[in-house]
């Protein structure tokens, strides 16, 4: 068996080589293939590896086959050839032009993809020796794989223990800010950096200067003041985007100096960062790419570390940390440094440390990247399933037409043309096929790569980056010629065997049999793929169905929210003030004309914010004890859970009396709940006492309600355990404020504005948006997928469908004479139309089986963008075998029924 | 005189394994560790550039050892001062294949 199949290979490779050389390379390669087999024989199982390397050796006699045939050719033979591949492609225009058409939008799609895929997740980042360049997450048991960023406190031990960074900033995760100074105060999106931050990145700015390190540092006694202490500070350094340079400052270069006010706190501006300049953001870290200003942070990291100051929710430690690893340091070097570091920070642990916590490295160019990479994985792996249902349909076509054209070989092969020669110029036209068709896909790929980065989703980052380059253009060659390979190779081989007596005496063409089931075979392939894209689609029809229909936990249409700042000099100084002031602007919103209801909350549902925190149980221990007690924190007022559309399923909402400070009370979600009720049912949880931290200290509150647990995290995230706190317990500076109403939410935009400028002109609302934009904004992804698969798959079927109707029309033509004697013989057309179809359905019913089979087989790898739903339901495999068999039953369905109208006379007549 | 061809580090492997005393396709395959597609083409080349002579086996000995007549390469003059080249660029591949050199063998 072996040896038929090598020396078969020897056999065709020898095809290739010019025949003057031929005789002398197969037995070169004869000699040396049956040698070696020769000293395999009788090695058994023990020679199985041996065996496969023979064949791939053997194999590559087809390369030295090619290198002899190609030594042998010159330049203007190669031309020639060309020329006359082009003429035979022009005698067919309806063939060549179909070909080409397919050709040109399969490899368009792919390299349009792949150019966005290559921007997003290969092309190194535009800072200075980018590979060096990598963020620092941390990482617990509880949320393996899912990054969590590194409190500030950590990142001064990891910057005195770790050898191998050449430098490590840290960036805020708090990232919304005032501009004020001359003229209207301004929300602008503010990140909060160590002076290091563009030294790390090795950007200058093209104004002034960056930032230095020190720069805006308080002194201890300042860093240390409590949070409501609003004395003025000395003033700090800020660096503008280019973008608000030029909109807030006309562009103005005497803008370096000038004295503005950032959160009511005074600041001068030192530079201006040039217009192309993104901060490469992690994915998951809450960075926007896009960010207005930049100023130090204003405490000493290490200072914070001895002093171990609680976090709470408005000077929230917790930052991402992007660090340059030394020149020559890999990362598996510095990565055992931060394990040590890790094991350090276990030992020196706060409380509430959770268990399995480490610190892991990661390339900062993938971290940009992770979000959106399974999404274009997909899409270039749907482009590729649409190019290669192409190349098959291809294969077909140029099949049938070298059988039509079996007459002309059989006379140039009777008049001592050489086989090879055959095959070579097959392979020529199918070369000069891919070259068109590879020229207009790039065109297409080009034209079409910037509509694609407007259509994708915005959440996909380093979309500016996307433009046909060289890396594009080689993927593009490549892909052509493998193109080649797959459409190119079987015809070639086909268009040998031909005998020239047999065609010439005018019997059937040539192997007419062997070349149908070949079609058939290039048709159940087509269609199997076809299944694939289908398959898919349904799946993401399922998983955008199964994210609308997700029980939120509120009730996001016809909420408007925005967030507010209270973050002023002379303002807004104790809880009791903001309290009072959210209090009144609750009140006059309330009054607006259609408002059902108003809340405010800490932190937004599918805001991508979080804050978590220990708890425990009365009873069991104090805070911290058990690191699996943690919940998510959310301080909120009594209107909130209204405006959201959040039930209380038992107890009741905040009321104005939980304000008092000596009678601490919370709510807890349903999930929560269960936990503490255990079997009973979760109303019970109320009235139970529950420990939290409250401003950095343990106190004991009093459960008052429960309400509905919800998809704060994400639509695909499990709700996780909270705890709401009254607002004016623990009053944050940065809320969101939601205003549910029974019209229409644009309206409100006006008014809302209107009222908050009434009462502070001095306050600058950030992000106004419904609460509706958030929750699809979640599903958008997704749904872009959707769109686009559909559109992949129904140009697959249309391709697989042509396919069909080739094959069967080429199957009725050439049983032609049989169907006219069985015609005559009596049978109906009803039984000949069976006969006929009976084939083309087998074919379509073994391409959907194996279709099937493969999504079962990769679905796994694209499981993180389908939820909740699986390609073995039996919804959708009907679904699918019911659109690719009803394609298949189309495409035949046409050419069957002609060829059962046949009348036997004119066949006869033929004869 | 100048050479025909590109002394690269594949082509200088070959042409020391043929010096050692591997003569014929998969033997300098195996003796060279080069990739399998990259072996003939380099043979190809340096045959047709005159390094490198190929003959046919004679047919009676090969019988003898029961296998078909193989094609051996041997190096020309000009494949020997090319080899000679080769050490003196490459070093290293003269601790591969001079080590192991047939004494007997030039």
């Amino acid at each position: 068996m072996i040896r038929r199949v090598l020396f078969t290979v020897i056999r065709l490779g020898s095809l290739v080589v010019p025949a003057g050389r031929r005789e002398s390379w197969r037995r070169e390669w004869s000699a040396e293939v049956g040698y070696a087999l020769h000293t395999l024989e009788g090695r058994g199982r023990r020679g199985l590896l041996a065996r496969a390397s023979l064949i791939v050796r053997t194999c590559w006699c087809l390369t030295d086959a090619a290198w002899v045939r190609a030594e042998a050719v010159s330049v203007r033979e190669i031309g020639r050839r060309v020329r006359s591949a082009w003429r035979g492609l022009k005698r067919t225009p309806g063939v060549t032009a179909s070909v080409l058409l397919t050709l040109a939008v399969g490899i368009g799609a792919c390299t349009a993809l792949f150019s966005v895929a290559y921007a997003v997740l290969l092309r190194p980042l535009p800072f200075p020796e980018p590979s060096r360049l990598a963020v620092i997450w941390a990482e617990t048991r509880s949320a393996v794989g899912r990054p969590l960023p590194v409190d500030a406190p950590d990142v001064a031990l990891i910057r005195e223990q770790a050898r191998a960074f050449e430098g490590i900033s840290f960036v805020r995760t708090v990232t919304d800010g005032t501009l004020d100074g001359e003229g209207e105060a301004e929300s602008i999106a503010l990140a909060r950096v160590t002076g290091n931050f563009f030294d790390v990145l090795g950007v200058s700015p093209e104004l002034g200067r960056g930032l230095k390190p020190g720069d805006g540092r308080l002194t201890p006694a300042q860093a240390a003041r409590d949070d409501d202490d609003l004395t003025p500070l000395p003033p700090t350094a800020v660096v503008l985007s280019h973008g608000l340079w030029v909109r807030r400052f006309g562009g103005d270069p005497a803008v370096l100096g000038r004295a503005v006010q950032i959160d009511g706190n005074p600041a001068v501006v030192v530079g201006v960062m040039p217009a192309e300049f993104r901060v490469p953001a992690p994915a998951g870290s809450g960075i926007p790419s896009e960010i207005d200003a930049w100023t130090p942070v204003r405490f000493d990291l290490s200072l914070l570390r001895r002093t171990e100051r609680l976090e709470d929710q408005d000077s929230r430690n917790g930052g991402i940390v992007l660090a340059r690893l030394r020149n020559g340091v890999s990362a598996g070097a510095a990565s055992r440094e931060l394990a040590a570091a890790s094991t350090s920070l276990r030992r020196e642990s706060t409380a509430g440390r959770e268990a399995g916590f480490r610190l892991v490295l990661a390339p900062l160019r993938d971290e940009v990247g992770r979000a959106a990479r399974p999404l274009l994985l997909a899409l270039l792996g749907a482009a590729g399933l649409v190019l290669l249902v192409g190349c098959l349909n291809v294969a077909g076509l140029l099949l049938a037409r070298s059988l039509a054209r079996g007459r002309d070989r059989a006379v140039r092969v009777a008049m001592g043309a050489d086989r090879g020669r055959l095959i070579l110029d097959a392979l020529t036209e199918a070369g000069v096929l891919a070259v068109l068709g590879g020229g207009v896909g790039v065109a297409l790929a080009v034209l079409g790569a910037p509509r694609l980065v407007g259509l994708l989703p915005e959440s996909i980052p380093r979309l500016s980056e996307a433009t046909t380059s060289l890396p594009a253009l080689a993927f593009a060659a490549l892909v052509a010629a493998l193109s080649v390979l797959v459409f190119g190779t079987i015809p070639a081989l086909r268009a040998a065997r031909v005998d020239p007596a047999l065609v010439l005496s005018g019997g059937r063409s040539l192997g007419t049999r062997g070349a149908t089931s070949i079609r058939m075979i290039l048709v159940g392939g087509q269609l199997a793929l076809v299944t694939v894209l289908v398959m898919g689609s349904a799946l993401l029809l399922r998983t955008v169905e199964n994210l609308e229909r997700t029980d939120l936990g509120f009730q996001p249409d016809g909420v408007m929210t925005f967030d507010l700042s209270l973050v002023l000099r002379d303002g807004y100084r104790g809880p009791a003030d903001r309290a009072r002031f959210l209090s009144e602007l609750e009140q006059r919103l309330s009054g607006l004309p259609g408002v059902r209801a108003v809340g405010t909350t800490g932190i937004l549902p599918l805001s991508g914010r979080r804050f978590e925190q220990p708890y425990a149980l009365a009873g069991q221990g104090s805070l911290g004890a058990d690191p699996g007690r943690r919940a998510a924190f959310r301080v909120v007022t009594g209107g909130y859970f209204r405006a959201v559309g959040t039930k209380v399923l038992a107890g009741r909402s905040f009321i104005p009396a939980d304000d008092d400070q000596n009678r601490r009370v919370a709510i807890v979600d349903e999930a929560l709940a269960r936990r503490i009720s255990g079997r009973h049912p979760t109303a019970a949880a109320v009235g139970t006492p529950i420990l939290i931290p409250v401003d950095g200290e343990e106190v004991r509150a009093e459960i008052v309600g429960v309400v509905e647990s919800g998809r704060q995290d994400g639509l695909r995230a499990e709700s996780e355990p909270a705890v709401y706190v009254p607002y004016r317990h623990e009053a944050s500076r940065n809320v969101s404020v939601l205003v549910r109403t029974a019209g229409s939410t644009e309206a409100l935009s006006g008014p809302i504005r209107a009222a908050l400028r009434d009462m502070d002109p001095r306050l600058a609302i950030h992000g106004m948006r419904t609460l509706e934009s958030l929750v699809s904004r979640q599903v958008a992804p997704t749904r872009f997928f959707l769109g686009i698969l559909v559109a992949f798959g129904a140009l697959a079927l249309l391709l697989a469908g042509i396919g069909v109707f080739g094959l069967v029309a080429y199957e009725a033509r050439s049983r032609r004479r049989e169907i006219g004697v069985r015609a005559a013989l009596g049978a109906t057309r009803g039984r000949l139309l069976g006969k006929v179809l009976r084939r083309s359905l087998a074919v379509g019913g073994g391409g959907t089986l194996v279709g099937v089979g493969v999504t079962l087989g990769i679905s796994r790898l694209v499981g993180s963008v389908i939820y909740e739903a699986s390609p073995a339901e039996p919804g959708i495999l009907a679904f699918a075998s019911a659109v690719v068999l009803a394609v298949t039953a189309l495409g035949s369905w046409i050419p069957a029924r002609s060829a059962a109208r046949t009348d036997p006379m004119e066949v006869l007549r033929e004869e | 005189m100048p050479r025909a061809f590109n002394l690269t580090y594949p082509t200088s492997t070959v042409l020391l394994a043929i010096r050692q005393g591997h003569r014929y396709g998969f033997d300098i395959m195996d003796a060279t560790g080069l990739p399998d597609g990259t072996v003939y083409p380099i043979l190809r080349r340096l045959e047709k550039r005159g390094a490198l002579e190929g003959a046919w086996e004679d047919e009676e000995e090969a019988r003898a050892e029961g296998r078909p007549a193989r094609r051996y390469y041997a190096l020309t003059r000009e494949g020997e001062a090319a080899a000679a080249e080769a050490l003196e660029r490459f070093p290293v591949l003269g601790r591969i294949f001079d080590a192991g050199r047939d004494p007997g063998f030039t």
